[in-house]
């Protein structure tokens, strides 16, 4: 008998498919009437009555259960539940047997069997019940192993390494690792089962100690987690963290604890790279002051020169103007004896020479790039310079001290300009002792240790550890300079000095000039009073060929 | 006879101080000429013993009025001053007041300096090219 196969059932009660396999008639007419009328769900039967059949049923349909009788034309016994249960292992089998098939029946429920009926024993109801139990049962069995299923493939595929502990009078006498540790650490759970002492090796020796106090607190019952390293079976440098869960029993003492690992070593990785990259950021933030200070300073002095160049040109006209009609003026005055006119003219006369002087420094300042660079001896310059203001010297009473060292290399220096800043400093020094003093001058070769870097100048300012470098300083026992004025004191027209006395630009082209020659000066107050300018020029490929 | 001298400058009140001054010493007699294009034809009108001549000028430059005088067969004898604020006298003492073969001074200049380097440079009143004045 085929019964036709119905489409979709759109009822929404489940409703039940049920293959019934057997080959009397009479049997299976019965059987479907009486679950017609047990049933308390819609139900979609089809008779199949030979073994061949029904497999074909099972081919082209899916059933929730298959109801069969062990003996058909076509197999007997467990052939039939057999063939039936390899073609069909997602359907749940109920058996129906024959009082004399009873062992027939067990043994089918243990090859996997839902259940076993024997004919004729069992009324509509009782059968219903025991149908609608077998596919709960299968289909609860089928859960459960898809959920097993989907927690091995979880517990497969998670990263994290948990082992558990079993504790017993406050020690750990035996651990469990899960799979996990394979991810972890490249070592199976087996790797660790066999070797107890694996896991401290595996710990950075620079972590042990860590590792092993979370141990003890854990034991006392403190779960503290920790980060530490631990060596990868590949070699390789891990960063985990190691989070303790205590397990306790109902009296609250300790009877396990497990241990989560999970790699960090990306984290840290990253954190790594961000200091680092602070660090970066901070340093070059450093290079960029300076180099924005350089920057400052020179565009200062650019400024200054470009200006000085230009203004001085057109104030040195009318200066020639007044300077020549003062001079005519004069002339025509000698004839008339008038003191007062004099005196206005000579002042005329000492204003303009005044201005003169300032533009001049002016021109000096914004032409003093070319150098004009000999092998000279730095000694000779500094004598020359001496012989210049020794009438200053005598004058205000001022001793001079000179340590010049005879065994200087001699160095590329355009010896105009160098004498210019010598007789500079000087002069500051002596103006700086209106009372008398002390001005000391002392040359030396050193080779420097550290490395020398002068903010306010360029690239050629800077001095190496290792270079060696001939030194000249000059000291004197002055009135020194105001701090607030020692971060000004090569700013051009900055002057301490009087009005008129000083142009403001003599420092700034002292530094010029050093910083033509790749060399370097720094100012200072002594300890003992008055001021201290330390001079350096590289001594090392120096001379021009 | 008085030295002549020609001071070629675009500033007026200068030239006219300068003017003053020298003929005040009374040894010289000075022409002014303001426009530097003016410079040749001023020259061959005066027949100066020495030219005075600034270097920044408006329309042409010292530089360029001292090539048209080299470029005369009769003006290029004149022996001529450069007065002029773009060198500093100290350049013209380290090169001994030359500065590429020709003579310099650095304003400002004192009536007194200006002088010394007429003195110093001026060819003598006599041994001229022996020419007309008026030659033009």
């Amino acid at each position: 008998m085929k019964a036709e196969i119905p489409a979709m059932p759109l009822s929404p009660q489940p409703s039940a498919k049920i293959l019934i396999v057997e080959d009397n008639e009479a049997d299976a007419f019965l059987l479907q009437e009486t679950l017609k009328k047990a049933g308390s769900c819609p139900l979609d039967l089809t008779v199949a009555g030979k073994i061949g059949d029904a497999l074909r049923f099972l081919d082209e349909n899916r059933f929730d259960l298959v109801l069969s009788d062990l003996s058909l034309p076509d197999s007997h016994g467990m052939e039939t539940f057999t063939r039936l249960y390899a073609h069909t292992p997602e359907t749940p089998i109920i058996l129906l047997t024959g009082f004399e098939d009873e062992s027939l029946g067990l043994e089918a429920v243990r090859a996997g069997a839902q259940e076993y009926i024997v004919k004729g024993t069992i009324n509509g109801k009782a059968l219903w019940r025991v149908i609608s139990y077998a596919i709960e049962r299968h289909s609860l069995r089928r859960s459960l192993r898809e959920s097993e299923q989907r927690y091995k493939r979880l517990l497969g595929s998670v990263t994290d390494y948990i082992y558990t502990v079993k504790v017993e009078n406050g020690r750990g006498i035996s651990t469990t690792h899960g799979p996990g540790c394979a991810q972890v650490t490249g070592y199976t759970p087996d790797d660790l089962d066999r070797d107890p002492h694996l896991w401290h090796r595996m710990v950075h020796e620079e972590d042990r100690i860590a590792v092993l106090k979370q141990a003890a607190h854990v034991l006392a019952g403190e779960p503290i987690p920790l980060e530490h390293r631990i060596i990868h079976k590949d070699g390789s440098v891990r960063w985990v963290r190691h989070t303790p869960v205590l397990r306790k029993d109902e009296q609250e003492r300790l009877i396990g604890y497990d241990g989560l690992i999970s790699d960090i070593t990306e984290r840290k990785q990253a954190e790594e790279a961000l200091r680092r990259a602070i660090g970066d950021l901070q340093q070059s933030q450093e290079a960029l002051k300076t180099a924005h200070l350089q920057l400052i300073q020179a565009e200062k002095m650019e400024t200054v020169g470009r200006m000085a160049a230009g203004v001085a040109h057109e104030v040195q006209n009318p200066l020639q103007i007044l300077l020549m009609s003062l001079d005519y003026l004069s002339q025509r005055m000698t004839g008339a004896h008038d003191a007062v006119l004099d005196g206005v003219i000579n002042d005329m006369r000492h204003a303009a020479r005044r201005a003169d002087t300032i533009i001049r420094g002016l021109l000096d300042f914004s032409h003093s790039d070319t150098l004009e660079l000999k092998p000279q001896d730095i000694n000779a310059l500094i004598e020359r310079a001496l012989l210049l203001i020794r009438h200053q010297l005598a004058s205000n009473h001022i001793k001079l001290q000179t340590d010049l060292d005879a065994k200087l290399p001699p160095l590329a220096l355009d010896g105009v300009k160098i004498e210019q800043v010598f007789v500079n400093l000087f002069t500051n020094a002596i103006d700086s002792m209106p009372k008398g003093g002390t001005l000391t001058v002392k040359t030396s070769v050193e080779k420097l240790t550290e490395t020398h870097r002068d903010p306010g100048s360029r690239e050629a300012g800077h001095f190496y550890a290792g270079d060696t470098v001939v030194a000249v300083e000059v000291e004197d026992t002055g009135n020194g300079i105001a701090p607030e004025a020692l971060r000004k004191i090569f700013d051009p027209f900055f002057t301490t000095k009087t009005t008129g006395k000083g142009t403001g630009l003599g420092l700034t082209i002292v530094k010029r000039i050093l910083d033509l020659h790749s060399g370097s000066i720094e100012i200072s107050n002594r300890a003992a009073g008055g001021t201290h300018c330390r001079l350096m020029f590289k001594a090392r490929n120096n001379i021009p060929n | 006879m008085k030295k002549k001298v020609l001071i070629i400058d675009d500033e007026a009140a200068f030239t006219n101080v300068v003017k003053l001054t020298l003929e005040g010493a009374g040894i010289y007699d000075v022409r002014v000429e303001n426009d530097s294009r003016q410079a040749i034809s001023s020259a061959r009108k005066f027949w100066p013993d020495i030219i005075v001549l600034d270097v920044v000028m408006p329309e042409l430059d010292g530089g360029e009025v001292y090539m048209q005088f080299m470029a005369d067969p009769v003006l290029k004898s004149i022996p001529i001053i450069f007065l002029t604020a773009i060198v500093r006298q100290k350049e013209v003492d380290e090169h001994k007041g030359m500065i590429g073969g020709s003579f310099y001074i650095a304003k400002p200049v004192s009536a007194d300096g200006l002088i010394s380097a007429i003195e110093e440079h001026s060819r003598p009143k006599t041994g001229t090219l022996g020419l007309a004045p008026d030659i033009a």
